[in-house]
């Protein structure tokens, strides 16, 4: 079941400078990251991109992912260094009529004499932002026991002890 | 085997095959079932075909209708799934096309099964030619390639007892008032309109039936199909563009003249059936004037032509089961079939299965088809050969024919 992106994250993969990460594993459970610029929200909420290469990891690992109902991760750094994590599946592999040929036009207006495999669209199931000050501060609130000894130990203390000894 | 009315007690359902593959795509293996059983459309799902939208009327060599029930279906991941012409005597149900929640989905005893999706018309579809023939009875049209039947008859089925046993293209042509022969003129002038449309087509395509005359023999077709290509070949200069002929197996001297002189990228000569007697039986025309050890040769041939990867050779999978004079059991067809598969891989020929789709018609429209597990069995075989042997898939990709399980398979 499908969740609608925060207005954070719609900004983020509106902003053409925001970098743009889809990851998958291919059939026999080999990781893959690929940079996507073309990711971007659909009118139905869902996520879709512009695969370009029919051959490439990428493209198996996304028909992997429609087949075997395997999940994608989809990372976003923004321009400000925010960044979050989508995770979703791969739900439609767009690859004729209206709505490609639509793609397959603008694709070759702004890149030139290139093909259009497929356009992909991802079904966000789960959203989380990372970037990693939020993330520490959930972390140590989430898991108190999770953190080194000498981080929390009062140096003053310490200090005393040493007088003692 | 003869057809029994309690099959579905007697074989694997859909899930159970799909569980039993976990390795399988599940989508590959719906439209294998599809294909092999059939479909028919609700009310409702007939309702949400748009004819100046979706492509219903359809002319080729096997299968011919105007109405408005759509041609085929496409799956969400790409998948073609042919429905194309009416079953024979002794089917399975076939599934049903409906509207549930709003989507078009594939059900099977009133349990939804996949979302589906009618294909779409291209631009051409609805023009004529300067002739003032309809370009879409002229070139057919798949999601993403161009079909050209320009032989819509075959000379085998001109003499007794010669044609293809599971062949519907006499049934058909007799069925039409239609021309056996496309003019030239028309199909080069349909291919350069239908070639204007951006993003549409991935291949051009050519079968038809044989042609015995000429010179030497099968000399009319090479020449009908070159006087085409090389028409065609002019909107690209010349040069070699995806393209494949599926023809009666030529000569090597009739070959380097279609590759030396047009833009053919690639080539097929259906086997049919991956076995010596049974190919006698079934293919008695091509067997008497041909012969199966004579077609292969013709393959090996074809290889040194067109090069490795660009030559296959398909098959009418299922019909090496047909009785009486078939394999008795599932496992020793496999066996064999594979076996020989393997033999043509070795030489650089790829293997690719057509679902046997027992269409009215055909000699064989009282036969049975095999089980759905033999069907994925046979596919995950032929894909295992195909990697094995670094045979590329790309000139009979899913793309492209789109009627082949076992090329399906090699997307990933």
């Amino acid at each position: 079941m499908g969740v609608k992106l925060s207005a954070e994250i719609q900004t983020a993969l509106s902003d053409p400078k925001t970098v743009k990460i889809v990851a998958g594993v291919d059939a026999q459970g080999g990781p893959h990251a690929a940079f996507k610029d073309s990711l971007r929200l659909r009118k139905d909420g869902n996520l879709e991109y512009d695969e370009i290469i029919e051959s490439s990891d990428a493209n198996k690992s996304m028909v992997a992912s429609i087949w075997f109902d395997r999940t994608v991760a989809v990372v976003l750094l923004t321009k400000d260094h925010r960044s979050f994590l989508i995770k979703g599946k791969a739900v439609r592999a767009i690859i004729s009529g209206q709505e490609f040929r639509e793609r397959y036009t603008a694709v070759r207006e702004k890149l030139g004499d290139v093909d259009l495999s497929t356009v992909w669209v991802i079904e966000p199931f789960f959203e989380r932002e990372d970037t990693l000050e939020k993330r520490r501060i959930e972390e140590e609130k989430a898991h108190p026991l999770l953190r080194h000894v000498d981080r929390l130990v009062q140096v003053d203390r310490l200090a005393q002890q040493d007088k003692i000894s | 085997m003869v057809f029994d009315r309690n099959w579905r007690e007697k074989e694997l359902s859909l899930f159970q095959v799909i569980e039993k593959y976990p390795d399988v795509s599940p989508f590959v293996i719906i439209k294998t079932d599809v294909q092999r059983r059939g479909v028919a459309y609700s009310e409702s799902a007939l309702r949400r075909v748009d004819p100046k939208r979706h492509i219903t009327q359809i002319r080729s060599d096997y299968f011919d209708k105007e109405d408005l029930s759509p041609v085929s279906l496409l799956m969400r991941d790409g998948t073609t799934i042919f429905c194309e012409g009416a079953l024979g005597d002794a089917p399975r149900e076939p599934y049903l096309v409906d509207v549930v929640d709003g989507k078009i989905m594939l059900t099977d005893e009133g349990k939804a099964v996949e979302e589906v999706f009618y294909w779409e018309k291209p631009d051409y579809y609805d023009k004529r030619t300067s002739n003032g023939t309809p370009m879409w009875q002229v070139v057919s049209a798949r999601p993403q390639r161009l079909t050209i039947h320009p032989n819509q008859f075959c000379d085998f089925w001109k003499d007794p007892k010669q044609g293809c046993k599971f062949c519907v293209m006499a049934a058909t042509y007799h069925s039409v008032q239609k021309p056996a022969m496309l003019a030239v003129s028309d199909i080069v002038e349909t291919v350069g309109e239908a070639v204007k449309e951006p993003g549409r087509n991935v291949c051009i395509f050519l079968t038809g039936g044989t042609l015995k005359g000429g010179i030497n023999f099968l000399d009319d077709e090479v020449d009908f199909y070159q006087e085409i290509l090389e028409g065609i070949s002019r909107y690209f200069d010349g040069k070699k563009f995806p393209s494949q002929l599926i023809s009666t197996a030529f000569s090597q001297e009739q070959l380097r003249r279609l590759y030396d002189n047009t833009g053919l990228a690639s080539y097929t000569a259906d086997i049919e059936v991956l076995d010596k007697e049974l190919f006698k039986w079934i293919c008695p025309g091509k067997a008497k004037e041909i012969g199966y050890e004579g077609w292969k040769e013709r393959l090996f041939r074809a290889v040194e032509v067109f090069g490795p990867g660009n030559v296959n050779t398909g098959v009418v999978s299922g019909v090496e089961l047909a009785q009486p004079h078939g394999f008795k059991t599932e496992n020793e067809a496999l066996a064999s079939s594979l076996a020989e598969a393997e033999t043509l891989a070795s030489h650089g020929i790829a293997v690719v299965g057509c679902v046997w789709r027992i269409l009215k018609g055909s000699i064989f429209s009282r036969q049975v088809a095999p089980t759905l597990e033999y069907y994925v069995r046979f596919a995950q075989g032929l894909d295992r050969i195909r990697r094995k042997y670094g045979i590329s898939v790309d000139m009979d990709n899913y793309r492209r024919c789109g009627n082949h399980p076992d090329t399906d398979l090699g997307r990933i």
